[in-house]
Parts: C-alpha cells; sequence; structure tokens
C-alpha cells in the first residue's frame, strides 16, 4: 500500500516537473520576469512544505549571515539578472550537500533542486555579462552559509537554520525579479 | 477471611480515591489556566496576538509576551506593551518591524500553579500579513465602471505597500445583482492610487464591485467590501455637442486659412500664362504646319556689306577645314563647291542675318552669325536658288545618312538656331521637284531659339516628318565659318545641307 502511494507520488511529482520544465524551455526573455516570480513562489512553497516551523530547540543554532542588500539597489535589469541567477546557482550547491540528517520530504527537496537548476539554466540564456562586485558580495554570503553548514556538521538544526535563511533568500529574489522587467 | 478482605479493599478504595483526586485536581490546574490558542492577525503589517483564556477564570492569570527574530538575533525579547498583562492580545507591530524577518512570539502565562509556555509557529510579515482592504471608488459611464482604487496605508514607519513589494496585483471581481455573473479582472500595479475602467456591461444594470490586492510572494489578501452602481443608460447631450463644435471650429479654422494662403499669393487657382520656351515647343509639334503671317520684311536690305565680307571669311574656313579634317574631307570638299556656287550667286541674293545665341555646353557666349535667305526674294533669285538646291541634293544626301549613323554623340556639342520660316516640308520617298513651289514660309514665326530644345524633339516629332529647306547656299556655308561645326560635321550639318 506505502508503495503503491509512493509510486503515485512520485509519478505525480515528475508531471509536475515535466510542467515546470517545459515552460521554462520554452519562455522568452522578455517574460523571464514573470516566469522568475512564478519559480520564486513555487519554491518558496516547497521550502516551506519540506519542514514544519522552525523548531524551538534549534533557536541556540540561529546565525545572521547578512545578506548583501547592496545587491538589490542596482538598477539595471541586467544586474539583477546575474544577481538572480547566482543565488540560484549557490542554492543548489548548498542543497545538494549532506542532507542525511534532515527530516525533510525528500521528494519536495529533489523538486526544489530541479527547480533551482532549470531556472539557472534559463537565466544563463539570457544573460549577457557575467561577474562583478554584485557577484562577489553574493559569493562570499553562501560562502559564509556553506561554513556554518560545515562547522555545523550538517546537523538538523544547522540544516533547518539554512532552509530559514534560504527562505529569506526568496524574498530578495522577489525584489530582484521585480528589477528584471525594468 | 471475609473480615481481612473486607479492610483490604476499604484501603484500596481510599488509595484509588486519593490518587484519582490528585490527579484530577493536577489536570483541572493545567487545563484551566493554560491559554488555549494563539492567533497572530496581521493585516497591513499590524500584527495583533491573541490567544484564548483557560476556562478557570477565577484563578489569576497574567501573561508575558517574547519574541526572537530569527534571521538576525538569537535572543528572546520581551515585548514592552505586552509584561504582566491580563488581556487576551498584544500588539507586535512595533517588534515585527523588519517584514522581511521571521518571528516566533513566545507567550508565557503565570499562575499560582506556575509558568506555562506556548509558542507561535514562525511567522514572516513579508509573505504572512493580509493586505487590504483597498479603498474602492466607482463612478458610473455608459456600458462601464471607472474604478478608483487607493491601497490601504501600511503600519510601518514611512512606507507603503508599494515601498515594500514594488508591484501589487490587483484583481477585480464584478458581478451583477440579478444574474450573478461574475467577470474577474486582473492587472498589476506599482502605484498607490490608480483607476481603471471596466468596460463591455450591459446598460442600466446594478453591478456590484470588490478589489482585493496581492503581491507575488503575498497572496493573503482581504477583498474590499463589495460596493454597486447601476451603469448608465444614455450618453449625455454635453458628449455629443462638443465634438461638433470642435468640428466646426476645425472647418472655420482650415476656411481662415486658406482664404489667407489665397490671398496671399501662395494659392493660384487662375493658370498663369504659358512660358514662352515651353509655348515654342507646345505649338511645334503640333501646328508647324499652320501658315502665320510673316513679320519679316524690314531688315532685308541693311547688311548686304557685311555678309559679302562673311562669305570670304567662309571661303578661308573651308579650307582651312578642308585641309585638318581627314575623315570629312570629302564632304568638305563638297561643301566647298557648294560654297563656291553659292558664292557665285551670292551677290544677286538679298540677306537677312540673324543673330542666334546658342545656348550649348561648349559654345554657350558664342554668338553665331546665321545667314537665311529672304523667302520673298525676286524671281531670278529664285530660280538661282532652285539650282543651288538641286547640286546640293544630289551631292550630300548620302554622306549626311553615314554621319547621322556613326557620330550621334557629337550632336549634343553643337547648338544651332533655325529660323523655320525657311522651312519646307516633303516626302522624302519622293523625288525633289525642282519646280516644287517654294515654302513661302509665312508660316514661321516661330522660331527655334535654341538648337539644344530642337534635338530633343528632332528624334520625336521631326523623324517622322522629313523636312526639307529650301536649298541656300548662304546657310550652309555658314556653317564652315563655325569651326567647331565644321569639325564635327554630323547629321544637324548634312541635314542642314540638304534642306
Amino acid at each position: 500500500m506505502a508503495t503503491k502511494t509512493q509510486g503515485r507520488l512520485c509519478l505525480w511529482q515528475l508531471c509536475q516537473l515535466l510542467l515546470f520544465s517545459a515552460g521554462v524551455m520554452s519562455l522568452d526573455c522578455n517574460l523571464l520576469h514573470h516566469q522568475q516570480s512564478k519559480f520564486n513562489r513555487y519554491s518558496l512553497q516547497l521550502l516551506q512544505k519540506t519542514g514544519r516551523s522552525f523548531p524551538l530547540e534549534c533557536l541556540g543554532d540561529l546565525t545572521a549571515f547578512q545578506f548583501p542588500e547592496k545587491v538589490l539597489k542596482h538598477k539595471f535589469p541586467q544586474h539583477a539578472q546575474m544577481a538572480a541567477h547566482e543565488i540560484l546557482q549557490q542554492l543548489f550547491g548548498i542543497f545538494s550537500r549532506n542532507l542525511l540528517q534532515t527530516r525533510w520530504e525528500k521528494g519536495d527537496v529533489e523538486l526544489f533542486r530541479n527547480g533551482l537548476h532549470l531556472q539557472t539554466k534559463h537565466l544563463e540564456k539570457c544573460l549577457s555579462t557575467k561577474g562583478g562586485r554584485p557577484i562577489l558580495r553574493l559569493k562570499r554570503y553562501f560562502q559564509r552559509i556553506k561554513d556554518f553548514l560545515e562547522k555545523k556538521k550538517y546537523s538538523t538544526c544547522a540544516w533547518e537554520t539554512v532552509r530559514l535563511e534560504a527562505q529569506r533568500c526568496f524574498l530578495y529574489m522577489d525584489k530582484l525579479t521585480v528589477m528584471m522587467k525594468n | 477471611m471475609a473480615v481481612l478482605i473486607g479492610p483490604l479493599c476499604f484501603c484500596q478504595f481510599v488509595y484509588l480515591s486519593i490518587f484519582t483526586t490528585t490527579l484530577y485536581s493536577l489536570a483541572e490546574t493545567s487545563l484551566i489556566n493554560s491559554p488555549q490558542k494563539l492567533t497572530m492577525n496581521s493585516q497591513n503589517f499590524q500584527h495583533i496576538l491573541s490567544w484564548e483564556a483557560g476556562n478557570n477564570t477565577t484563578v489569576p492569570t497574567y501573561y508575558h509576551v517574547q519574541y526572537i527574530a530569527l534571521s538576525s538575533k538569537k535572543e528572546w525579547k520581551d515585548a514592552e506593551e505586552c509584561s504582566n498583562t491580563t488581556r487576551l492580545f498584544c500588539n507586535l507591530t512595533k517588534e515585527y518591524d523588519d517584514y522581511e524577518n521571521s518571528y516566533i512570539a513566545l507567550l508565557k502565562s503565570f499562575t499560582e500553579h506556575g509558568v506555562f509556555n506556548l509558542s507561535s509557529p514562525d511567522f514572516s510579515p513579508y509573505r504572512a500579513t493580509y493586505l487590504g482592504p483597498p479603498i474602492v471608488n466607482l463612478t458610473a459611464c455608459p456600458g462601464c465602471i471607472n474604478v478608483t482604487v487607493k491601497l490601504p496605508a501600511v503600519y510601518l514607519k514611512e512606507k507603503s505597500l508599494i515601498d515594500i513589494y514594488k508591484k501589487l496585483d490587483y484583481s477585480t471581481t464584478v458581478e451583477s445583482s440579478d444574474r450573478k455573473e461574475k467577470i474577474p479582472f486582473r492587472n498589476e500595479t506599482s502605484e498607490e492610487c490608480f483607476s481603471y475602467v471596466i468596460r463591455s456591461l450591459r446598460l442600466n444594470t446594478n453591478y456590484c464591485v470588490s478589489v482585493a490586492v496581492t503581491a507575488s510572494l503575498n497572496s493573503h489578501s482581504i477583498p474590499s467590501a463589495l460596493k454597486c452602481i447601476i451603469t448608465k443608460s444614455t450618453t449625455r447631450k454635453g458628449d455629443g455637442t462638443i465634438p461638433i463644435l470642435s468640428g466646426g471650429l476645425v472647418s472655420f479654422v482650415l476656411g481662415v486659412l486658406l482664404i489667407g494662403l489665397y490671398k496671399g499669393g501662395f494659392i493660384c487657382l487662375k493658370s498663369g500664362p504659358w512660358p514662352k520656351v515651353l509655348e515654342t515647343t507646345n505649338t511645334l509639334h503640333c501646328s508647324v504646319h499652320v501658315p502665320d503671317p510673316e513679320i519679316v520684311c524690314s531688315v532685308q536690305i541693311i547688311h548686304k556689306e557685311i555678309i559679302k565680307k562673311e562669305w570670304e571669311y567662309c571661303d578661308d574656313d573651308d579650307d582651312d577645314d578642308s585641309g585638318s579634317d581627314s575623315e570629312n574631307s570629302d564632304e568638305y570638299t563638297k561643301r566647298g563647291i557648294l560654297g563656291r556656287i553659292v558664292n557665285s550667286h551670292a551677290k544677286s541674293n538679298t540677306f537677312v542675318q540673324q543673330s542666334i545665341d546658342c545656348a550649348s555646353a561648349e559654345s554657350s557666349s558664342q554668338a553665331i552669325k546665321l545667314l537665311d535667305s529672304d523667302a520673298e526674294n525676286s524671281e531670278e533669285d529664285q530660280s538661282v536658288i532652285k539650282e543651288n538646291e538641286s547640286t546640293s541634293k544630289v551631292l550630300f544626301h548620302p554622306s549626311s545618312e553615314v554621319n547621322h549613323s556613326s557620330t550621334s554623340d557629337l550632336r549634343n556639342s553643337a547648338c544651332f538656331n533655325i529660323n523655320l520660316s525657311t522651312v519646307m516640308l516633303r516626302d522624302p520617298e519622293k523625288t525633289w521637284d525642282e519646280s516644287t513651289t517654294l515654302v513661302t514660309h509665312q508660316e514661321d514665326e516661330v522660331d527655334l531659339q535654341d538648337y539644344c530644345a530642337f534635338e530633343e524633339f528632332e528624334s520625336k516629332p521631326f523623324t517622322n516628318i522629313d523636312y526639307s529647306k529650301r536649298p541656300d547656299c548662304h546657310n550652309s556655308s555658314h556653317e564652315w565659318q563655325k569651326p567647331s561645326v565644321s569639325d564635327e560635321s554630323d547629321t544637324s550639318d548634312s541635314e542642314y545641307i540638304r534642306r
């Protein structure tokens, strides 16, 4: 019975993934912000779904990673795109790490990662230039997160903290998405 | 045995009863005095945490609220207004000021029996606060409703919804009260106050409109209360008069403008006189045959001496040219013969000298004097000329044909004026009749001032009309007077000669 439901779930997730990927591949760069906006909502829902509310026992592990908010002050859409691309790429890197100790729904994490990968590819298509100062700041920020995970040995609480931070990242992504349109 | 069992049972009963009463009392204290449920009511970034008190209201309970910001601070902080309070709510608007952060609230309830903690799930104001309701104003128009929406104010310092979310989506629901039709209408805005028109509605119908505002990552919204309005049935009178008035005004201004232009001379309704040059060309191919009375009379006798001089000069030139040009040497000799023939009769003829401007590129300023015979000569003169005609025709007709084909480009270099008073028209197929009467040439007032113009027409109107000129030795001799022309002997020359 359990295997049946699991099979159905996997099939359903596969369908979702296919639908999502088809949408990503066929979109034009002019409609990128629309698609990015949808993706943000979808990813945030997945992140919320994977775990429950932040456990009180993990409050001790809370860390201020300090997202570089200067990244959000650039006015050019190209900069916003570059920043968004970097964030997605880095998040994919982080959530591909050791997740053994987490009690998250594995299917949800897989979907989240696949979404990240596809969206990164799509952003790459529309990018004209790469690099720059804001990207360096973002790299440093994500390095802090990686260091934190390593330091805490990928514990459950460390991952919960990172999941919370990832949710916060998507709030910034939402702002970057609005900037992409301009 | 029974006696023994009796007191044992009693003891058990007593223990049981004691146990149950303690249990009951324990359960009662824990259940009654602990708050039941924590709820966060957040609207436009005003966050109010509320809870339900325990059933036992007789037990005095004091509440203390703490909060923690998950992304920046580690410690629990006390909510200022919610320490040792008996109220069942706590305003955390000031505390949750970083709207991008996530918060966890902790409610501590103090009773006689101890402290009970209850924590809320993590709460992100950015994603979880309810937006709205917006302030909606409706204006009716025929078949449409004009909706003006003002976004609600936000309980944050110097911030508006647009500052926070940059862009908002608004959805409008239009319902007609009678038919229960719902028209959804979605769009996005980045302005605090905006208006739009919902069109294609039925006339004179009561519609109720409700607007809800959402953000891309925050779908929590409170729609505005239904506002109803009746769409207008007919257009106003003023709507019709304004276009009519404006149309009249525009036409009046246009009329004034046109009259002004006409008066100023910018518009010419009456066609002016036809330019002289164009008149000439215009009449050329149409009215060559129309004879006009010639007026050339008075100048005849004056220039006899000059002509003589020119004839002499002509002979000299002829000799020079014939020596220099090898190709056309034959022709020149022929001309020379003609010249001599002409020369012999020169004295007996009366000549009119005509001065003609040549406007060709090569000899623009050079005035060429062309001699032309008078049409109305004496009988003797005419007979002489007839003889000349015959000679010239016989001699030069073939050569002219050759030149015509070979040196077509040279035609452009020379410019001549012909007095058409001496032109005679004839069919080239017919043999030249010596006795034919000369064209009396009253026809030609038309004076070809410019040969260049003539050239253009030559190919079209004159190719069909073969014209022959009365053989005039003076005319042909003039050709040799001009060196440039004699060098480049061409069709025009030959034609002249043929004439």
